[in-house]
This record gives structure tokens, sequence and C-alpha cells, in this order.
């Protein structure tokens, strides 16, 4: 497949986010990329206020440099019931057992709300995508793994 | 170039889907690939909606014709534990869904999206997999609008010009 992408999308981290209130509120992650176990499992610090470390067993997922980083987040809901979750928002952060290797934010922290800014967790889950936006083939690099008979810079006509 | 990604994102749904007419309660139109608007099999109402679907909501059908989407997606994670119940439908689909502004300059004023799989217009499949996917569209402050400018005319000051969707499996990348 031809590749054109300025930078791929290679998610570091893609599941499904669920809160649970049988006895309490569960917190459950399912998919690939977040620490799932140990003293570093997702957590629930308050109504839609979550913590979630990247999972350092995967590569590129150790941690990411914040300026670099991609989010999407998905609200599912009951259909035809709008969903009140109307402001999702992500910040990257560094745990405090790591902030001596400065590797960077190795969790994320997720804030989800209501029109009125009240915290609030999705109805039925949240779907979350992370990615790095500075990954794939550096532009200095294209002229030398590029069409052969391409325009290589000014010095070609 | 280096595939490092967990779970790849290779979408079985790319389009955009608009109200005809920009005019609310009227037949939605997907222009894309990988979905169908319900209302071809089994015919569905005139005004382009299922039976009892308000406006607001609009259904996707998964296209059975693509590689990759085999017009279904799994309801369960595999192997299903047990028990059951803590496994989330549908654990493997993502979706984003994009407003478009009701016109160049003027903010959506539908923040309220949220997406469900089941099978909503059509019979439970054998293997209980998922057909359908509900786009939920409403403004923050409650209730349930397309996504058209509104009011109606050449100065709209809210709503939507459609939204542009994409859904994929968020599967681990071999």
């Amino acid at each position: 497949m031809t590749d054109y992408a300025a930078a791929p999308v290679q998610p570091i981290v893609q599941g499904l986010l669920t809160v649970r209130g049988i006895d309490g509120f569960v917190l459950s992650f399912f998919g690939k990329g977040i620490v799932q176990t140990g003293p570093f499992v997702p957590q629930r610090v308050g109504a839609g206020n979550y913590i979630l470390t990247l999972d350092p067993g995967l590569p590129g997922d150790v941690a990411i440099d914040p300026p670099f980083g991609r989010q999407l987040l998905n609200v599912r809901a009951l259909m035809g019931t709008p969903t009140a979750v109307v402001s999702k928002s992500i910040a990257y952060i560094t745990s405090p057992a790591a902030a001596a290797a400065r590797v960077g934010a190795n969790q994320i922290q997720i804030n989800l709300a209501n029109v009125g800014g009240t915290g609030m967790d999705p109805e039925v889950g949240l779907e979350i995508i992370l990615w790095r936006a500075d990954a794939g083939v550096e532009l200095t690099n294209l002229n030398i793994i590029g069409p052969l008979f391409a325009p290589q810079g000014s010095a070609v006509p | 170039m280096t595939d490092y990604a967990a779970a790849a994102v290779q979408p079985i749904v790319q389009g955009l889907v608009t109200i005809t007419g920009n005019a609310s309660g009227a037949l939605p139109v997907f222009t894309g690939r990988g979905a169908l608007i319900t209302g071809g099999s089994p015919p569905l109402p005139t005004a382009g909606r299922p039976v009892g679907f308000p406006v607001g909501v609009i259904i996707l059908t998964l296209d059975v014709g693509l590689p990759g989407n085999a017009g279904a997606v799994e309801p369960v994670p595999a192997p299903v534990t047990f028990p059951p119940l803590l496994a989330p439908q549908a654990p493997l689909p993502r979706t984003l869904v994009t407003m478009r502004s009701p016109t160049a300059g003027v903010p959506t004023t539908l923040d309220s999206v949220s997406v469900a799989y089941g099978n909503f217009t059509v019979p439970p499949t054998i293997d209980g997999s998922l057909t359908q996917i509900a786009i939920t569209i409403g403004p923050a402050a409650g209730g349930l609008l397309d996504p058209v400018a509104t009011p109606p005319g050449p100065s709209p000051s809210g709503g939507a010009n459609g939204f542009e969707i994409v859904v994929w499996a968020g599967v681990e990348s071999p």
C-alpha cells in the first residue's frame, strides 16, 4: 500500500474504558497499551476523572513526549439517548514513581464532564486511541529512499 | 516504515453523512465506503429513518462486501470469559465522529455525540455479531437534533453540516 502519510497514525493505545458500579466503581480497560495489573492499574480519581498508565512492555509505548501526543476519545452511550458527556479532555502526566527517570509522560489523565462542567462517567463506555505524531520517516531522509528520479532539491532543475 | 502500532488503524468505514436538503428529519445520505444508510433492506420509512427513530439518531449498516468488513463486529471478546457480563459489548470497534461546521466561521452547537453498536433495525444474527452503528447527536443542553444547520437559511448560527465518520477495528496488529 502506498504510504504518503506526513505522520502516520500508529496507535500505542487502543481500548475501551468502562465504569461499572455494582459494588463501588470499577474502572476497566479492554484493549492494548495500558497497564492493567499491579499498582498502576487504571485509576478512577472521581466521576469522569481517570488516570491510565502507558504499558512499558510495548514498542514505542514506554512514555510519550506530550507535544507529540494525539488522542481520540469517543463516548459510547445508549442508542437514542444523547450523552451528557460533552466535555472531553486529556492531560499527559508523569507518575511520581517515574519522575526520577524523566522519560516523558508515562500516564494520561482523562477528564469527562457535562455541560455544567461537572465530572461524569460515560453512560456505556469510552473508546480511547492514543498515538504519537512524530513517528514515521523523517522528511530529511525522504530523498534517500524516495523515487530515483524525483527532484532532490534546489540543485536539480 | 517501521510499524510499532499496538493496534493498527485500518478503517472499515470512512464517509460523510449529510441530511438531504439540510432539512431536519429528511433522508440521511452516506457518501464514502463501508456503510449503508438504513433504508435499503428491509425497506425503511419514506422519511429515511427506521420507524420510531427520531431526528438526531442515524443508523449505519456495515457493508458486507468489503475486505475486513464482513458486515459485523464481534459482540464480546473471544474467547468469551466467565462471567460474560464482565466483558463489555463490542470491545473492538473504534469510531471517530467529527461535526462539520454549519457554515464557514460558525461553530457547531452539536456537542453531544455518542455511538452504540447493535442490531437496531435488523434481526439478531445467529452468532450474535453486531451489524449496525447508531450515532446519537444533540446539543450540549440535551435533546436530539439532526446534523443540519439551524436555523434553516443562509445565515445559520448553529447546528452542523453533516458529520464525518471513520470506523475501524482496534485489534492487535499482526
